[in-house]
């Protein structure tokens, strides 16, 4: 009996072994990635004072970082630069590589530039990263990337959040992670019927819920304090000679949530329980509006992508980030609002600034 | 419900668990609402000309026998054979074949300029109706024959063709095999749940990493809008002949180990195709369940072999040409099933002089000419592949001919190819050597060496599977 026992734990202990070591060689030989040492999402991240940014010369399955911790090839600056900011959604999470929207827009907008120009468009979003803290960090962007334009596509419901929630310090990272945990809970998270991890969200929702009031829109001073970022990223942008243009946020539901749908919507309130289920969509709506109303107040481009951009599963790889046909999309409606514009300025300018 | 999808990984356990505790009649009882769940999960309404046919050949086989316990003559029973046959055969071709004979008689009718609108039905094919079909096909022939007795219980007959392992990509079970199978006790044994999971096991493998992998490089070397090179075209067929012998095979393995979980044993359906040295060897290799099916109910009941030359030749192209049209309603498996048929003859007449002349001496000379004729005999096969594959006649023109023009050698893909087909080569390689083809069951190995292969080989299953796709004989 005791033997059988023993036997079995070790099958177990070699099974375990032999999988962990397949998952290292299959890093290193897809990926390039040691086969000693931590390999997870964590390895693109860095920390400096304001908080979470892309650590430079990184690289994780698909996402490459330059030398400044954007994803993208290294600043060319024999270039006309475009700085695209935003957060997780121009950064890229479902495109394949060379396809999250700033690469499809540069693409687009090289089709056919003005005789002697090339542009780079500069992805300096990163996930996680707020508006309020890319705001921050867009006067040493402005210096060092010195753009001609720069692309705003904020993501709004990072400011459910409160405001000015201090900054932690970064988290303390594991010295050892088994590369076999993560694959094991995408398979699980593969496999589990839609229904049942809709179960479970909505499970944790009303738990946060219980412990929250639940908001029905975006708080009026919420949406004041949005309307004088955008105002200030609009002065900076142009005080650093550049044209700032604004782009109002789409989402894969547009103005209804079908039912085949829901569980996409559930997902993504699971991330801000603080809102209301079917208040998603209006708080889009109000945060999308505050941007229609600055680009007015300023006169400043403004990219109706939220009107523009076409709804769904096809487009979409969860409820706001793009996948590789959505972000075609998408740069699809940024060129033909900028490209004109762009033309026009090239008659007056140099490449590089 | 597909062997590789989320769903089946749960209905399996279930099925077993339930059908573990209950006595015989009730685990067959059990077995026909599991079969019904599995099949009705695609689309109910297929259940319907299934059990239309099955009832019929049930009543068919029911008279058939009162007569030959009456002794009355045979002829007596053509009729409900007759009624037998017709009604799967008219099944068959309702569902699969009437649009193929109308979309090609309303082109017939153009080209002789005139111009009639042709109704056609664009009807989804029932998943399986030409397995099952040729398996009820089978019990009734057999009864007529006299080599098996109809069953008295419809229920078991109902089984025996609902069964869900292989009930929609075979093996095709003969009632003979698999009629005192459902009659009687099954046991199941430790030894048989082993052998079955290393059958469920390695037929996943084969699947998910081989087939599904080499899946997405064969859509892209065959698709119709690019320009074919040789070298190209080679890939595409290498790579073709690897994903359909893993597809298949893999779901064969599948089934015959789920079957074996339950007691149950399944005819081979596979043994080393590609290690055939010519095409009458192929064919006892190949899909077996189907050419001994062929052969013996349709190329014997023509004749076979009696009646000389001329006549057997005529009934071995015919049996092949219809073996080819009974995988798909299209010209190409028409011409697949001319090209294996032409094979066969053409080695019949040349047999003595490829005796003759790949008669190396000593076990060198033996083992190079054996490889030599594979390696021949495998390019040959593969050319059929082409022809099975291809699109249209403009794809299958189009390759041959690049096989003779510009050749644009890509080592990188022949490097992919063989990266996800060396798995394959070598276990193949192995259960050659050893005459053993279920490999993972070698004592010989040190168990702790075998969990590690069990383990990578489910790192690759699990984590490097390529996108899921149906198994192709589906479309059967």
């Amino acid at each position: 009996m005791f033997r059988t026992v023993g036997r079995g734990i070790l099958w177990i202990v070699i099974a375990g072994l032999t999988l962990e070591c397949c998952a290292r060689l299959d890093d290193w030989i897809s990926y390039g990635a040691s086969p000693f040492g931590l390999y997870d999402p964590t390895v693109l991240d860095a920390f400096d004072d304001l908080g979470l940014h892309g650590r430079p010369h990184a690289h994780y399955l698909k996402w490459r970082l330059n030398s400044e911790g954007f994803r993208g090839p290294e600043l060319d600056f024999s270039a006309v630069r475009i700085l695209c900011v935003g957060s997780s959604e121009t950064f890229g999470q479902f495109e394949s590589e060379g396809h999250e929207w700033p690469r499809q827009l540069e693409r687009l907008l090289n089709e056919h530039p003005p005789a002697g120009v090339h542009y780079q468009l500069v992805n300096a979003g990163y996930s996680g990263e707020t508006f309020p803290t890319s705001l921050q960090r867009l006067p040493a962007r402005l210096e060092k990337v010195k753009p001609r334009v720069v692309l705003f596509y904020p993501s709004l419901a990072h400011y459910l959040y409160p405001p000015g929630a201090k900054y932690a310090g970064p988290p303390q990272r594991p010295k050892f992670r088994w590369r076999m945990q993560g694959r094991i809970e995408n398979a699980l998270k593969t496999a589990l019927p839609v229904w049942f991890q809709t179960w479970l969200r909505l499970r944790y929702i009303a738990d946060a819920q219980g412990k929250q009031p639940q908001l029905e829109d975006m708080p009026t001073q919420v949406q004041n304090a949005f309307a004088d970022d955008l105002r200030k990223a609009i002065e900076l942008s142009q005080a650093a000679g550049a044209e700032p243009v604004l782009i109002t946020h789409a989402n894969r539901f547009k103005n209804r949530v079908t039912p085949s749908e829901r569980f996409m919507l559930v997902s993504w309130n699971r991330f801000y329980p603080m809102l209301r289920e079917d208040s998603f969509l209006r708080m889009e709506g109000s945060m999308n509006a505050v941007m229609r109303r600055v680009a007015k107040e300023k006169y400043v481009l403004l990219v109706d992508a939220a009107k523009a951009m076409p709804s769904g599963p096809w487009y979409f790889g969860d409820f706001v980030h793009f996948n590789d046909n959505g972000s075609a999309a998408f740069s699809r409606i940024v060129a033909d609002d900028l490209g004109p514009r762009l033309t026009g300025q090239a008659q007056a300018a140099l490449p590089s600034r | 419900m597909l062997f590789n999808s989320v769903e089946f990984l749960v209905f399996l356990p279930v099925v077993l668990a339930i059908y573990y505790v209950l006595p015989h009649k009730a685990q067959n009882r059990f077995l026909l609402i599991a079969s019904c769940f599995f099949y009705g999960s695609w689309d109910w309404r297929f259940l319907f000309p299934l059990l239309t046919s099955t009832s019929i050949d049930y009543y068919c086989a029911k008279r058939m026998e009162q007569q030959i316990l009456a002794e009355e003559p045979k002829e007596r029973r053509k009729k409900w054979l007759a009624l037998s046959v017709i009604t799967n055969l008219a099944l068959l071709g309702f569902f699969k074949y009437f649009d193929f004979f109308a979309d090609n008689l309303h082109q017939l009718l153009q080209l002789l300029g005139v111009s009639v609108a042709v109704w056609t039905l664009r009807v989804i094919l029932p998943i399986g109706i030409s397995f099952y079909t040729f398996q009820a096909l089978s019990y009734t022939i057999d009864v007529y024959r006299g080599e098996i007795h109809a069953t008295d219980s419809f229920f078991d007959f109902l089984l025996c063709v609902l069964y869900f392992p292989h009930l929609v990509a075979g093996p095709i079970q003969r009632a003979n095999s698999l009629l005192p199978q459902v009659t009687n006790p099954r046991m199941v044994t430790a030894e048989k749940i082993v052998n079955g999971l290393h059958l469920i096991f390695w037929g996943y493998f084969k699947k998910v990493f081989i087939a599904d992998n080499l899946a997405g490089i064969v859509s892209g070397l065959f698709d119709p809008h690019r320009t074919p090179d040789g070298w190209h075209s080679l890939m595409g067929v290498y790579a073709f002949a690897v994903q359909i012998y893993c597809d298949f095979s893999g779901y064969t393995d599948i089934a015959r180990g789920v079957a074996r979980l339950m007691g149950f044993e399944f005819m081979l359906n596979f043994n080393l195709p590609y290690l055939a040295t010519n095409p009458a060897e192929f064919w006892r290799r190949w899909h077996i369940s189907l050419s001994t099916w062929l052969r013996d109910y349709l190329y014997i009941s023509m004749g076979g072999n009696r009646g000389g030359e001329a006549k057997t030749n005529r009934n071995l192209m015919l049996t092949m040409i219809i073996g080819g049209f009974w995988h798909g309603a299209a010209w190409n498996f028409i011409l697949w099933g001319f090209y294996h048929g032409a094979l066969l003859v053409v080695h019949k007449y040349l047999k003595p002089w490829l005796d003759k002349v790949f008669s190396w001496p000593g076990r060198v000379g033996q083992t190079l000419s054996f490889g030599f004729l594979v390696a021949v005999f495998f390019h040959f096969t593969c050319y059929g592949w082409l022809l099975f594959r291809a699109g249209s006649f403009a794809q299958i023109t189009g390759m041959t001919g690049s096989f003779f023009g510009h050749w644009d050698v890509d080592w990188k893909l022949a490097w992919q190819i063989a990266l996800f087909s060396s798995p394959l080569v070598v276990v193949q390689l192995i259960q050659f050597v050893s005459g053993k083809l279920e490999f993972l069951s070698f004592r010989w190995i040190p168990a702790e060496v075998r969990v590690a292969v069990y383990a990578t080989m489910a790192y690759f299953v699990l984590f490097r599977g390529g996108a899921a796709q149906s198994f192709i004989y589906f479309q059967f």
